[in-house]
């Protein structure tokens, strides 16, 4: 039965990194969505045609720029898209809506409203947690000292990395980039991968430790009860946890193999942005459930 | 309500029914008006189901000493009653197959918003449901439809994992059915619909939904605690380890409460739109009755405690939630004020459908009040766990929210059949259910208040005369479920055909052909009027 | 069909509120009914009636019956709450009983040590609390007449007040489903005249008292072995707390807490020890969850409450 671990110049060190992962990662989705593209050196073209290039550049430069914006008169989102008549993008509106505008808005309102259900579902497992850690702090406590903090860290870099990376290929698509954003949804695919294997070492060691809450459970004496409730606690929220980002990984999955068959278009792009807010809150359901398996309690006597 | 869009055609032409007949083009629809009808299909089996139970458990209680059946086998009856009614009937009911069909029509939409998930949740529910009807029939639970723990996570023989699992995944077609009314009633609605002129079977769909996509998930955590506690054999809620069995009941009546508002509100609707139309006037005091069904939807999150008054749960919390109680049933009688008030200076016909919507008044009002008895601390204390609730909560659910979908059942009949009920069956049946149910019902108040308890397979000798008038009552009832199921069934083969608006009633559902076009309207219509517009004598131009 | 008796006066106020409701139930129904019926006839659609202009202003009738309805629910509401605060005050002197409830029988246990299965002797003019709790699932302890009820839960103990003035023979049901024989958890309370109740206590194997048994059980289980009952009252071997006079008495905790050593706080000590740590003590006491029953736990803990302080006397020559 170890003991509880003092904090460490690494384990701190190792605790910044999500902090690091994130900035980097809202860096790198800014730049992305600025459509500032890389300097190729100029072909030799005639003074007209570049000046022409030019005006282009700057002209879809100012209209990306007032979409991020949501300019009145941009019309929202989707406003540049809003009448169009191309037919590649008339194909993906269904027959019940007014147009990409109204369709895209309705889609992410629903998917908005199912990330509600989400909370409401893991609200109530950290009700039973908040329960029974105001009910028996030290069980609790102890036992949370058990947990495996360098697993839970990397794994929080992981997913905050993922869903970076996700965010600059939804940037990339907005420009009709497919080719990024594959690359961009395989990157997820294979970090989220990476986390769920992570976290299956995790439970094996876990239960090699005998940390499964029953009988021969490892921790013993005064707080063996409290100590498997939070254990319970624990194996139920990283076990749905881990379903959700199964379900997630399968959906960033579909979503790189249409980008693969340059399916998405600069004004269609709706599965992506569903996506990706669906892929954002299996991290934040993350990000609630480190602190509390890995962090509360952790230092302290 | 005016409209651009196609006005009367007597005969049915092309419409969703005939579009396409193969099975596939029914399994496979994303079109709402059939999701809707494989969801009555489905829906009135899972009523039958129930309703035999009942019936087998009535039958028990003729005698003192149960007549049929066993302890055991009596109490799988009631879990599977109970189970089966209240996840896969009330709770879904009007929503999935009213509301699927007719919400896109009277917002003038062409489908809900998400076609796709709509059928994606009539196969969660067909599944859900599969799931829960092995675990009954292979042997059944012996809990009851609540699962108090520790009794059905370490005490309870029997399927519990397989019908919570069962019970999960139809929780999950109420989610996606309330976000798909959410998102449509706010994204889809025709030029001119505004908020204030929508149906009012559309407020109470709107305050439905949102109560189906905020509690929902708390029960199917509650399940998923009960399933890991089973399967795994470890206690969550086990006082040995430091864990609290009341914890359970909190998150499970977090659900279960505003769940019986799931159930009531839309029948409040329907009898909205079922009296307006038979009194050939304009619903009183629309805004008030539109609000107190949000309100109801809002305050029924905060009275879950009156469920446990004598669990052991504090009394300073006993006493706010008592008072809770007692405010979410305003809203309610206000309804049934306006409700009298529309009926006032109408012009009145007594069509199945309206008198199903009277009846719906009076057996909610006598299930509301009775409400109050059990809201009252002191009161609740003798009447908890005695036939007094069970005869209250079946009033609402079964009195009021059966009497409303069988009325609207044969309000929308027309437009969804494109045939019309025999009128004087209709009528005869509604008259049979409510007598019926009266007599089933009305004597378990007095049973409860005796002290007899529910769930008793067996009771004390006093209560027997009280039982056996309740056994004969359900028998009537009986017959009178019966009776629809047949000359509804008739209708559809041999039933005059409707017109698109055999009741002049006003709403943009009765602008389009009985029964519809796959899209429903020919083009979108643009809405002018305020909501029920009868014009009354004075105000007519002609007559 | 008889009406159901009260056996107490808690009893009669609870029918009293629960007739005002019925009447109030009445007045309300009869007024949605009777106009239900009086417009169906007056305004159906062939009465030929002048209908006249409608209502407008709508709005002020709705604010009034609202009001009407919330100054009336807050009345009954005031009138319950006050009932059943007052069911649950703890009175002084009271005859305690405990009670504890298996799947499917109730096991009553009394002060004198008398046990009975399935029934409850109480006397009259005298406040009887039941101490409830469960061996197993979650049940009820019902009785109608009293028109009180208490769930009894596993692993705690819950406070049920009675305090009957008619002597009689009632129901006792269990009203929380608890399994297979759920229906068969029934018993019968009986009260009795006190000169009555006096004769029945003797003659019904009252034993040396539950504190008695509860001695020799407290050596039996091997608690002496720690909680020596020596003239300091502490521990043998090993340091344990002294249980002198410990019932009522504030106990501090490790956690710097302090409780009251009361039933419950006895009750779980001997349970489940790990919970709560006398402070300064190691956690050493091993648990008798499973061990000791709890028809012997009620006798231990009423051994524990009998032992008043020692005073530590002065050497005597």
């Amino acid at each position: 039965m170890s003991s509880a671990r003092p904090a460490t110049r690494r384990s701190r060190f190792l605790a910044l990194l999500p902090g690091l992962g994130l900035f980097t990662g809202f860096l790198v989705a800014w730049l992305s969505s600025t459509g500032r593209e890389r300097e190729t050196p100029p072909m030799h073209v005639g003074r007209t045609e570049a000046r022409r290039r030019q005006q282009l550049r700057t002209q879809r430069r100012s209209s990306v720029l007032r979409l991020r914006r949501g300019e009145p008169g941009s019309g929202g989102y989707y406003g540049a898209w809003a009448g169009s008549t191309d037919p590649q993008i008339v194909r993906h509106i269904e027959f019940q809506y007014e147009g990409m505008q109204h369709q895209a808005e309705t889609a992410l309102s629903g998917m908005w409203l199912f990330l509600t259900t989400e909370v409401v579902f893991f609200g109530g497992l950290f009700l039973l947690y908040m329960v029974y850690r105001l009910k028996h702090l030290d069980g609790i406590a102890e036992a949370s000292r058990h947990t495996e903090l360098w697993i839970g860290t990397v794994n929080t870099v992981l997913l905050l990395t993922s869903s970076a990376v996700f965010s600059y290929g939804l940037g990339r698509i907005k420009e009709g980039d497919n080719r990024r954003l594959f690359w961009a949804s395989a990157v997820t695919v294979g970090l989220g991968l990476a986390f769920l294997l992570l976290k299956f070492y995790e439970w094996w060691d876990d239960l090699q430790k005998n940390l499964f809450p029953g009988p021969g459970f490892a921790i013993t004496g005064p707080h063996s009860g409290s100590a498997q409730l939070f254990w319970s606690f624990y194996f139920i929220g990283t076990g749905l946890h881990a379903i959700h980002m199964i379900i997630g990984i399968g959906l960033v999955a579909w979503v790189a193999w249409s980008a693969r068959r340059q399916r998405y278009l600069a004004g269609w792009f709706t599965p992506v942005e569903v996506v990706g807010l669906y892929w954002s809150f299996v991290d934040m359901v993350w990000l609630v459930l480190f602190p509390t398996i890995y962090l509360v309690d952790r230092v302290g006597s | 309500m005016s409209a651009s869009g196609l006005v009367g055609l007597d005969a049915a032409h092309d419409n969703y029914l005939t579009e396409e007949k193969t099975i596939w083009s029914w399994l496979l629809t994303t079109d709402h008006k059939r999701i809707a009808l494989l969801y009555f299909a489905s829906i009135t089996a899972f009523f039958f189901l129930g309703g035999a139970a009942a019936a087998l458990m009535r039958l028990n209680l003729l005698t003192p000493n149960g007549l049929i059946v066993d302890h055991e086998t009596y109490n799988r009856l009631f879990t599977m009653h109970g189970v089966i009614m209240v996840w896969f009937f009330l709770v879904p009911a009007i929503p999935v197959t009213l509301g699927n069909f007719v919400t896109p029509l009277m917002i003038g939409a062409r489908d809900l918003a998400f076609p796709r998930i709509n059928l994606m949740s009539w196969y969660l529910f067909m599944t859900g449901g599969l799931f829960a009807l092995v675990g009954l029939f292979a042997g059944g639970v012996d809990t009851g439809w609540t699962f108090y723990t520790p009794l059905s996570t370490q005490y309870a023989k029997g399927y519990v994992t397989l019908v919570c699992c069962g019970i999960i995944l139809s929780g999950y077609l109420s989610i996606a059915t309330g976000l798909n009314f959410i998102v449509t009633i706010h994204k889809l609605r025709a030029p001119g619909m505004t908020w204030y002129r929508l149906p009012l079977f559309l407020w109470s769909l709107y305050a439905t939904s949102v109560i189906y996509v905020l509690a929902t998930p708390v029960l199917a955590m509650a399940m998923v605690l009960i399933l890991f506690e089973r399967i795994f054999r470890v206690g969550v809620f086990d006082p040995a380890l430091g864990g609290d069995p009341l914890l359970f009941q909190h998150l499970f009546w977090f659900y279960s409460h505003p769940a019986v508002y799931i159930m009531i509100l839309p029948g409040f609707g329907v009898v909205s739109e079922v009296i307006t139309a038979f009194s050939r006037k304009s619903i009183f005091g629309y805004k008030f009755i539109a609000w107190s069904s949000v309100s109801i939807a809002v305050i029924s999150f905060f009275v879950w405690g009156h469920h446990m008054f004598v669990a052991g749960t504090s009394l300073y919390s006993s006493v706010v939630f008592s008072l809770l109680s007692f405010i979410v049933a305003v809203p309610s009688a206000i309804k049934v004020f306006n409700w009298l008030g529309t009926l006032h200076k109408g012009f009145i016909h007594f069509n199945a459908p309206m008198l199903y919507a009277l009846g719906f008044i009076g057996l909610f009002t006598m299930g509301g009040l009775t409400g109050l008895f059990v809201a009252s601390l002191g009161a609740d204390v003798h009447l908890h766990d005695t036939y007094f609730v069970v005869a209250h909560f079946h009033y609402i659910m079964v009195g009021a929210m059966v009497s409303a979908f069988f009325g609207g059942l044969h309000y929308w009949w027309p437009k969804i059949t494109g045939r019309m009920y025999p009128e004087v069956w209709g009528q005869i049946a509604a008259v049979m259910i409510f007598f019926g149910f009266n007599l089933t019902f009305f004597p378990q108040f007095i049973l409860g208040y005796e002290g007899m308890p529910r769930r008793y397979g067996s009771y004390a000798p006093e209560y027997q005369v009280l039982n056996v008038l309740s056994s004969c009552g359900s028998t009537i009832l009986a017959v009178a479920y019966l009776l629809p199921l047949t000359y509804l069934t008739w209708s559809l083969f041999r039933g005059v055909r409707a017109p698109a608006n055999p009741w002049a009633a006003t709403g943009l559902e009765w602008q389009t052909q009985s029964p519809p076009r796959t899209e429903n309207f020919s083009s979108t219509p643009v809405v002018t009027d305020p909501p029920y517009y009868y014009p009354r004598p004075e105000e007519r131009q002609h007559v | 069909m008889t009406l159901l008796p009260a056996a107490s006066a808690y009893a009669r106020e609870v029918d009293w509120l629960l007739v005002s409701l019925l009447g109030i139930s009445l007045l309300v129904l009869a007024l949605v009914l009777g106009l239900m019926a009086v417009y169906v006839v007056r305004y159906r659609y062939d009465s030929g009636l002048d209908r006249g202009a409608l209502a407008t202003k709508t709005w002020r009738i709705e604010v009034a019956w609202t009001a009407a309805t919330l100054l009336g629910f807050f009345g009954l509401f005031i009138w319950g709450a006050n009932l059943f605060i007052r069911m649950y005050q703890p009175k002084s002197d009271p005859l305690t009983i405990n009670v504890i409830a298996k799947q499917w029988m109730w096991k009553i246990e009394y002060p004198g040590g008398q046990r009975e299965i399935n029934a409850l002797h109480i006397p009259t003019g005298r406040d009887v609390q039941l101490l409830l709790t469960s061996e197993d699932v979650i049940h009820d302890f019902g009785v109608p007449a009293f028109r009180v009820k208490r769930d009894v839960l596993p692993g705690r103990y819950e406070a049920l007040w009675l305090r009957s003035d008619r002597p009689g023979t009632y129901h006792l049901f269990c009203d929380q489903f608890c399994g297979t024989d759920h229906a068969s958890m029934v018993g019968t309370v009986t009260v009795m005249s006190g000169p009555d109740y006096q004769k029945w206590m003797e003659s019904n194997g009252a034993s040396a008292g539950l504190a008695v048994e509860g001695h020799t059980l407290f050596i039996k289980y091997g608690c002496s072995g720690c909680h020596q009952n020596g003239l300091s009252g502490g521990g043998g071997t090993v340091r344990a707390p002294s249980l002198n006079g410990l019932y009522n008495s504030p106990v501090p905790l490790s956690d710097g807490s302090t409780v009251i050593a009361d039933d419950r706080y006895i009750h779980d000590s001997i349970l489940y020890p790990q919970q709560q740590i006398v402070a300064s003590y190691a956690p050493l006491m091993p648990s008798f969850d499973g061990v000791i029953g709890e028809e012997d736990m009620v006798k231990i803990v009423a051994y524990i409450k009998s032992l008043a302080p020692r005073v530590v006397q002065a050497s005597a020559p």
